[in-house]
């Protein structure tokens, strides 16, 4: 029986205060990933690199049996997640897939959209940034995240997520996973010069045979902006556990604010109604 | 069908029971305060007991309220982080707000019909505080169903029927508890209360049903799953049928008996979309239809 490994040490998330200026204030490039996973090897450094440099807690010895997958899915104390997908073709050949998972960094973030505190915010370099002394842990972007990225810790009680290495962006450094990776299957930089770099990875994948190749995110959804994090799959999006259309909650909020908030009045008034009946009703009896 | 080890793709809710007796609670409240506003103000000489109850009943099932909210925080000490933003496109922000000036109108309105004599000067004069505390009610009532379905969570995720199901409801929960409180008040008052509960119990059962039709499939951890003895034995057979069957039966106490099936109903609702909530997030087939596949 092994014993939890994290009764051996102090498990907690390091105390985080970073000065964050208003994003009017310092407008800057946007920034933010490109996840290639036909370059992906499936090392795991970028989780390695992510949970050193962001001192996260461990989240204990888990086997699932999922391929080398033991980490399953983003969460608390994983803001880098390599997924394996073990797949075989019409051939009966195996083949992998494999995908380094990160916070999208959504351009219309439902998170920081429903965040009551505020501690959910697009930093300067246009990422969203959860700033872990003002979060109190009421779970509202917990449900609002439609690709499962942010989870309530039970170390500390606040949520927690990848911050895109905003200490290191401030000063000038790449984000660890990034400066991890050794086949350059994760990339940072500037998000226009990431999507034109991505689009001619594509092509040349394509010129090369492999026409599966796409591009998740780079562009809008259906009903969903942009991603400052993107991939290049080459598979279905739930082959990686990634929505093929991910849901705005917040769309069509004012009508559902109306509907509710007019059942509400309508009983009200209808509360006015019966009470005027009635008194009408007590002076008949009585006269 | 492609996908992932049936690892969930969406995080499940880490809100607890804690809230579904908030949402109970906190409508019941709104509710009470709105019949007894209401009372007063249209309901004559005959509905001035009514007043002060209901200003009993808003205020008692009020003040656990904040306290629930609190402990269900992860960081519990900082719950007035809440206080620091407003945020009207955040209904968990405006949700804050419109309990936090709520609670001062229903102070007042407790005040007033409990505590000062009536007809005396200050107690005609604070009762147009209603102007901004039935709006606010109105909000309490609203605002909890926005809050679950503004969320990515199948079974929630932007169901306009939702919000309308707890709105409906808290007026019911109130008119049924009203109703059961003032079985010695004048028969006129008594049938307003009648009218009423049937009337917002209708209008809940309308809204539940156009919801499980809007939601389809999605709608499966309530209606088949793991939530299904809870909404149909609780919510619907408790809150909405056995309050009428009840009056028709010859039982003593019956409307008694009534009310409480009518609460234990309205508890139930609320409990059965929180938990019908984590069952559905847990189910990565209910995240794939929610979102495209």
């Amino acid at each position: 029986m092994i014993e939890d490994i994290r009764d051996n040490f102090d498990n907690v998330f390091p105390a985080q205060f970073t000065d964050v200026p208003a994003p009017a204030a310092t407008p800057g490039e946007v920034t933010g990933f490109f996840t290639d996973t036909t370059l992906c090897i499936g090392c795991k450094a970028c989780e390695v690199a992510c949970k050193q440099w962001n001192g996260l807690p461990a989240d204990g010895l888990h086997f699932t049996g999922h391929s080398y997958d033991n980490t399953s899915h983003l969460g608390a104390t994983t803001w880098r997640h390599v997924a394996f997908k073990e797949k075989e073709d019409e051939k009966g050949d195996m083949r992998w897939l494999m995908l380094s998972d990160v916070c999208k960094h959504c351009q219309d973030s439902p998170c920081q959209q429903s965040c009551p505190t505020g501690a959910l915010i697009y930093n300067e370099f246009g990422d969203v940034y959860l700033q872990d002394d003002v979060c109190n842990g009421c779970g509202y972007c917990v449900s609002a995240c439609p690709f499962g990225v942010l989870d309530r810790s039970k170390e500390d009680g606040h949520a927690h997520k990848c911050t895109l290495c905003y200490d290191r962006q401030k000063d000038g450094l790449t984000p660890a996973c990034a400066k991890a990776c050794p086949t350059a299957s994760i990339q940072f930089g500037p998000l226009e010069q990431l999507r034109e770099k991505a689009r001619e990875r594509v092509a040349t994948l394509h010129e090369r045979g492999r026409t599966d190749a796409y591009l998740y995110g780079a562009d809008a959804f259906q009903e969903y902006a942009p991603l400052n994090s993107f991939f290049l799959l080459e598979d279905h999006p739930n082959e990686y556990n990634l929505p093929v259309e991910p849901p705005q909650p917040f769309n069509g909020l004012k009508k559902r604010y109306a509907w509710s908030f007019g059942m509400a009045a309508a009983l009200t008034l209808a509360a006015g109604e019966v009470f005027r009946r009635s008194a009408r009703s007590g002076k008949d009896s009585h006269a | 069908m492609p996908e992932y080890y049936d690892v969930p793709m969406i995080k499940a809710p880490v809100w607890t029971a804690e809230i579904s007796a908030y949402f109970f609670l906190g409508g019941l409240s709104a509710g009470a305060y709105v019949v007894g506003r209401m009372a007063e103000r249209f309901g004559g000489g005959q509905a001035q007991a009514l007043t002060s109850r209901a200003a009993w009943l808003a205020a008692l099932s009020f003040v656990p309220c904040p306290p629930l909210l609190i402990a269900d925080l992860g960081d519990p000490k900082r719950f007035h982080h809440m206080l620091r933003v407003f945020k009207p496109r955040s209904p968990m922000s405006l949700g804050t707000w419109i309990l936090t000036f709520y609670s001062g109108a229903l102070g007042v309105e407790f005040v007033r019909s409990t505590l000062l004599p009536r007809g005396s000067r200050l107690r005609r004069l604070l009762g147009p505080c209603d102007l901004a505390g039935l709006p606010l009610a109105v909000g309490m009532m609203g605002y909890t169903g926005v809050l679950l379905s503004t969320t990515a969570n199948p079974l929630w995720c932007k169901n306009e029927w939702l919000g309308a199901v707890f709105s409906a409801s808290a007026v019911h929960s109130a008119a049924s508890a009203l109703g059961g409180l003032s079985q010695r008040d004048p028969e006129p008052v008594q049938k307003a209360l009648q009218s009423l509960d049937h009337l917002a119990s209708a209008a809940e059962a309308v809204c539940l049903a156009g919801f499980i039709h809007k939601a389809g499939e999605k709608a499966a951890p309530l209606t088949r799953g793991a939530q299904a003895p809870l909404f149909w034995g609780g919510a619907v057979a408790a809150g909405l049928v056995a309050p009428l069957v009840l009056k028709k039966l010859p039982v003593p106490k019956k409307a008694t008996l009534a009310t409480a099936v009518a609460m234990a109903g309205a508890l139930a609702l609320r409990h059965a979309f929180l938990r019908g909530g984590r069952t559905s997030a847990l189910d990565p087939s209910a995240s794939r239809r929610n979102s495209g596949s």
